[in-house]
């Protein structure tokens, strides 16, 4: 049996080039998928299949800053497809800096999407998921969140922001049958797809004084060979476990996978 | 004397530990400025006998307010070696769903957001001497899920550990050390009300911890001999919680 029979899932920044694969997995596990983005050229990249599957996949114009879009967004799945059970949360906002040399308005908008846009889908999603007695809610973190990487301050603080978020929504959640996890993956192969500049993003100009040179730290690779990346195929199968009736017993959990390179203790 | 010819600055959202952690600095010879945004804290030094400078703080996410207040502070004794921030916000009680919007971001900016500002413009002065020790105090429920505890305090002390992490990664090359300290139930420290009875160590006789635990684990993180330290989040509970 297909692992997402009949189940309807709401992709937050469905457009992404990670959400933009894992919706061919979610369609041959027979799942339906309202995509949801800020803007039309995201969906460009899953047209194909949107045309092979007009009555499984809709898109949804909406940000999930907002939570009126939010709102409107999971009426519109719950309209469109008459349920909700799976809510990805694959936006985010990358933004620049260290903590010298951060704009405040860049680190207000990574922590608005990367972190409290959960907040408002899950609160969005929630009576339709409480209905059912049943969800599934997995939040797209990083190990950028979780380790001694050389990211933005911005990036890396609204990620652990966003797993932590997830631990307490997780605890809130449980008693209505519904789990909530978060994913950290290390660097991903996204070379199939065209880079599309990030909605907001300020190019970064350090005020004067600051430190210059970049963040130099770890990058390293994965520890398995020839494979310094992950592949989007292998983050959705990940995705399909953690969205599935399967992950019954996991909630509040961070999935690391990034081939080694950093482990919990 | 652990801390003789050192500078400490401390940023405080008014709490009994950044007191705690400002006369600890004292008493171990450094000279220390504390900004807080409770006045009264003040009145516990002597400004006139003791190497220290007390300013007080409105609000800690105001880039103006702070830029200035941080400038005070590194003039005062005229460089910077230490800082610690212990700088949170009481959630507002309520369902997870129930609560406005306004609410629970004032909580979440005030706690992330506030720790981010004061760094921001503190944090050049070590990079100046190219060495220095930066501590940010943290909760017990941004480390792990603690039933009760608001979705928008839990999120934005997890989000410190991330600052930790991020601080101790990029700065390292300038032999500056960034820790954490996850403390759990601490008395004089105002705790996420929901999370009430959820927080307590499992010790005989101490299942509460006190300011000045803070303040010991403040002074082991920003000894010079604890120059291998950094990215580390010490998790200072009392047997609470432990990974």
């Amino acid at each position: 049996m297909k692992k997402l029979e009949n189940r309807v899932a709401v992709f937050i920044g469905g457009g992404s080039a990670v959400a933009s694969v894992a919706l061919k997995y979610f369609i041959a596990e027979g799942a339906s998928v309202l995509q949801v983005d800020v803007a039309e050229p995201y969906f460009e990249r899953t047209r194909d299949i949107r045309e092979e599957f007009p009555n499984r996949i809709h898109t949804f114009l909406g940000a999930c800053t907002s939570q009126e879009d939010m709102d409107q967004a999971m009426a519109a799945c719950e309209e469109q497809f008459g349920r909700i059970d799976i809510v990805c949360n694959f936006a985010g906002f990358h933004g620049a800096g260290d903590v010298t040399s951060v704009l405040k308005s860049q680190w207000d908008l990574a922590m608005d999407v990367t972190c409290l846009g959960i907040y408002r889908s899950t609160k969005a999603a929630f009576p339709y998921l409480k209905k059912n007695h049943y969800g599934r809610i997995m939040n797209f973190a990083s190990i950028g969140g979780r380790a001694n990487r050389g990211v933005s301050i911005t990036y890396a603080a609204s990620k652990a922001a966003a797993i932590g978020l997830t631990r307490s929504l997780a605890l809130e959640l449980a008693p209505y049958g519904i789990t909530v996890n978060s994913m950290a993956p290390a660097s991903l192969d996204t070379s199939a797809f065209e880079r599309i500049p990030e909605h907001g993003s300020i190019p970064h100009e350090p005020p004067k004084g600051a430190l210059t040179g970049g963040p130099g730290a770890t990058r390293g690779g994965s520890f398995i060979p020839d494979r310094p990346l992950a592949t989007l195929d292998e983050i959705a199968h990940a995705l399909i476990f953690l969205c599935s009736e399967d992950s019954a017993f996991l909630t509040g959990d961070c999935l690391d996978i990034n081939g080694g390179q950093f482990m919990q203790p | 004397m652990r801390l003789e010819h050192k500078v400490a600055a401390v940023a405080s959202s008014g709490g009994s530990i950044g007191k705690a952690c400002a006369q600890a600095l004292l008493k171990e010879g450094a000279k220390v400025i504390l900004l807080s945004k409770n006045p009264s804290d003040f009145s516990e030094f002597q400004e006139k006998e003791q190497p220290f400078l007390g300013l007080p703080v409105k609000d800690f996410t105001d880039e103006e307010e702070i830029k200035e207040k941080a400038a005070e502070a590194v003039e005062a004794f005229g460089s910077l070696d230490v800082i610690v921030n212990s700088i949170t916000a009481v959630p507002e009680e309520g369902v997870w769903n129930e609560i406005p919007e306004e609410s629970w971001r004032e909580t979440f900016t005030q706690i992330l957001t506030g720790n981010l500002i004061p760094l921001k413009y503190l944090v050049p002065s070590l990079v100046e001497k190219e060495s220095g020790r930066i501590v940010i105090v943290s909760a017990l429920p941004g480390r792990t899920g603690v039933p009760g505890s608001q979705f928008a305090y839990t999120a934005a002390h997890a989000g410190l550990g991330g600052m930790v992490r991020n601080i101790a990664t990029v700065f390292g090359k300038h032999s500056i050390t960034c820790n954490g300290i996850a403390a759990g139930q601490i008395e004089g420290q105002a705790i996420d009300p929901g999370a009430e009875g959820s927080l307590a160590g499992i010790l005989k006789e101490k299942t509460i911890g006190t300011a000045q635990d803070v303040a010991n684990a403040v002074l082991y993180l920003t000894d010079e001999h604890a120059a291998w330290n950094t990215g580390e989040t010490l998790d200072l509970n009392g047997g609470r919680y432990m990974v």
